[in-house]
């Protein structure tokens, strides 16, 4: 049963950066772990009854353990701390099978671009694209060389010069590599995963670069934090109600909308919730939100008006 | 809070005699409601609540289709009125018991808590009830000690099952993963969609092969106050189907549960539910099955909810974080809300 805990012992906890422990874990029972694809993330169970997601970050061909990199968070929830501090090598643990949401696709090449933590599934794909020999570079951004985890797997010949470290990069990041955003050739695809702005950053600068949307591969640590100010105005047209609203700069599409008398469901206004997802028959949005997919923002039908916008003068909703 | 111009479910109508002690009380939205037949087996609605003194009618005495009062011996009529006052000639105003709406429907007993003159019957939910011909289906009942805002967060995301249901309802983790769209509708929320290519369920694993794969056609109807009205229709797993779209796999079984949940007061609820099969999909020992298993699953809910409300009250206003499951629950609680504010804001205007 996919749902059920797998006990494993935790084999090896070694700090291999500034505030980042590796883990590896193995099989608490001697039976094998199931296998897992570059990009995959299991649940481990900490200690205090926190779960938290961690990517697997060993070579998808190594056999019978996983391994994971943890980076301590001094204002996080909880689980990171309970990780480096309450975690010790022996100790048993329960963690999820593997999930995988960030899977690598068949491609000419394969940009590779994690900043700081982000390394973790990244690192797995990179194996992964050494042991099949295909076309790929990995770029790691971290803020000084302290932070900088797994150097000495990234410096090994099986990656010969396809990985570069840049050091000290402000995040957004400003490295001198332009020609990864220029137009993509064909087959070439890019994942990216690290901090949230980091990963704005790189996926804004490949889509103005020409990089089309189901080739910008990217997974996300945390929720991504609402844009603040300075959004321009935009009109909502209801399909049916004859009316056009107008949303002001500063006003969300939810409170447009109430104030012309159309309530819509909100629950968080966060968009992380949902409750306000609403059908959009006509325009582009621009999705604020931690709701829809990328899979779902490409279908274009939908929205949630608490915190997201328009990327055309004019959307067009169905209630 | 309740909404109060809404039809609450008081119980399975079996539940209600006509024997001479058949005098059940519900608490329904903190109020104490006395349920009883006539001799000729109408259902009367009463608050329990003598208009004297506030003793219980409820442990009173039948006589005929009236009801006395065995504090002081005041007879009251199905229509409430009071009839006699032993020891008294004329009977004072307002010696009325108030009385409520009630119909039967769907084997379930309706009572309106609002305004009579309001109390329409094509507001009641819909269901399919036991007496069905169509179906084959089991009824239970529980009490459970949580809000009803809390039971309703729970029904209207089924995201739980794989976590809660894990040694009943679930085979996978799979549940965990469907992100459903929910449609509003003027009392409530619909939502349909299929979890695919799923193991079976715990409880019925032992009847297949461990590889066999199911599509489950899930279709919910949920009203105010808290009535999840549920298909669960399991058909064979088909090839690359969409989750928004319903499989068109074989069908298996094809099951229906009516739930309704009454909230007692702010920290109660009383849950009504049936669960069974259709008689065209129905073999032996199913229903039965499925029977034992939905209240073993209902304890299960009955836990985490009963733990959940420890804790809020433990942590009263503690910060919570939303996730991507709970649209659901916001639509159904918004649509609550907006009911609320209604009648908030007529009592404001009266």
């Amino acid at each position: 049963m996919s749902g059920d805990w797998i006990s494993v012992r935790l084999a090896g906890k070694r700090l291999v950066a500034e505030d980042i422990a590796a883990l590896l874990l193995e099989p608490a029972d001697g039976a094998a772990l199931p296998p897992f694809a570059a990009g995959a993330h299991v649940d481990v169970e900490l200690p205090g009854g926190l779960v938290r997601q961690y990517s697997l970050c060993n070579a998808p061909g190594d056999p019978g353990r996983y391994e994971l990199g943890v980076l301590l968070d001094r204002q996080g929830r909880g689980g990171s701390r309970a990780v480096h501090e309450r975690l010790a090598a022996g100790q048993a643990i329960r963690i999820s099978r593997p999930r995988n949401l960030f899977p690598l696709v068949p491609a000419a090449h394969s940009v590779l671009m994690a900043g700081g933590i982000g390394i973790t599934p990244i690192l797995a794909m990179a194996e992964q694209l050494a042991a099949d020999r295909a076309s790929f570079e990995l770029h790691y951004f971290v803020r000084s060389p302290e932070r900088a985890a797994f150097v000495d797997r990234l410096a090994a010949p099986r990656f010969a010069d396809r990985c570069r470290l840049h050091v000290g990069d402000r995040i957004p990041p400003s490295f001198d590599a332009p020609a990864l955003f220029d137009a993509p050739r064909a087959g070439h695809h890019l994942y990216v995963c690290g901090p949230n702005a980091f990963m704005d950053a790189v996926l804004d600068g490949a889509r103005a670069g020409g990089w089309p949307d189901d080739r910008l591969h990217s997974e996300r640590f945390a929720a991504a934090p609402l844009p603040a100010g300075g959004d321009r105005p935009f009109e909502i047209e209801v399909e049916g109600h004859g009316a056009i609203v107008a949303v002001a700069a500063g006003q969300s599409a939810a409170e447009a909308l109430a104030a012309a008398g159309i309530r819509i469901p909100l629950s968080c206004e966060q968009g992380i919730c949902g409750t306000c997802l609403t059908t959009v028959v006509g325009g582009v949005p621009d999705h604020r939100d931690s709701y829809l997919s990328d899979a779902e923002r490409a279908a274009n039908d939908c929205f949630t008006p608490c915190c997201s916008r328009a990327a055309t003068p004019r959307l067009v909703i169905q209630l | 809070m309740y909404v109060r111009n809404a039809w609450y479910c008081a119980g399975w109508d079996e539940a209600v005699g006509i024997g001479a002690h058949d005098l059940v009380v519900r608490q329904i939205a903190g109020r104490s409601i006395l349920l009883y037949r006539t001799g000729e087996g109408r259902l009367v609605a009463m608050e329990d609540r003598c208009p004297h003194r506030s003793a219980p009618l409820s442990l009173g005495r039948k006589e005929g289709d009236a009801i006395r009062c065995m504090y002081h011996g005041m007879l009251f009529g199905p229509d409430g009125a009071c009839r006699q006052v032993p020891g008294m000639d004329r009977i004072p105003e307002g010696a009325v018991a108030a009385t409520l709406p009630v119909i039967e429907k769907d084997n379930w007993i309706w009572v309106w808590l609002g305004d009579p003159a309001r109390a329409d019957p094509d507001l009641i939910c819909f269901a399919i009830g036991p007496s069905d011909p169509d179906w084959v289906l089991r009824t239970s009942h529980l009490r459970v000690d949580t809000g009803y805002r809390e039971e309703i967060a729970n029904l209207a995301d089924l995201s739980h099952v794989s976590w809660v249901h894990g040694l009943t309802f679930a085979g996978s983790d799979d549940w965990g993963y469907i992100k459903p769209r929910h449609r509003l509708n003027p009392r409530g929320i619909e939502t349909r969609y299929c979890v695919r290519g799923v193991p079976a369920p715990a409880f019925a694993r032992h009847l297949f092969a461990d590889d066999a794969r199911f599509d489950i056609n899930v279709h919910v109807r949920m009203t105010v106050p808290c009535n999840f009205i549920l298909s669960f229709a399991v058909h064979e797993a088909e090839e690359g189907g969409a989750p928004n779209e319903p499989s068109r796999g074989k069908l298996l079984l094809d099951t229906f549960s009516s739930q309704a949940v009454t909230p007692r007061d702010a920290g109660s609820v009383d849950y009504y539910f049936s669960w069974g099969a259709s008689r065209a999909t129905d073999f032996p020992g199913i229903v039965d099955l499925m029977h034992r298993t939905n209240m073993d699953a209902f304890l299960e809910d009955k836990r985490i909810l009963e733990g959940q409300r420890a804790r809020l009250l433990q942590y009263p206003g503690a910060p919570q974080v939303d996730i991507v499951h709970d649209a659901g629950p916001g639509r159904m609680l918004w649509v609550l809300d907006q009911l609320l504010a209604e009648e908030a804001a007529e009592a404001g205007a009266a």
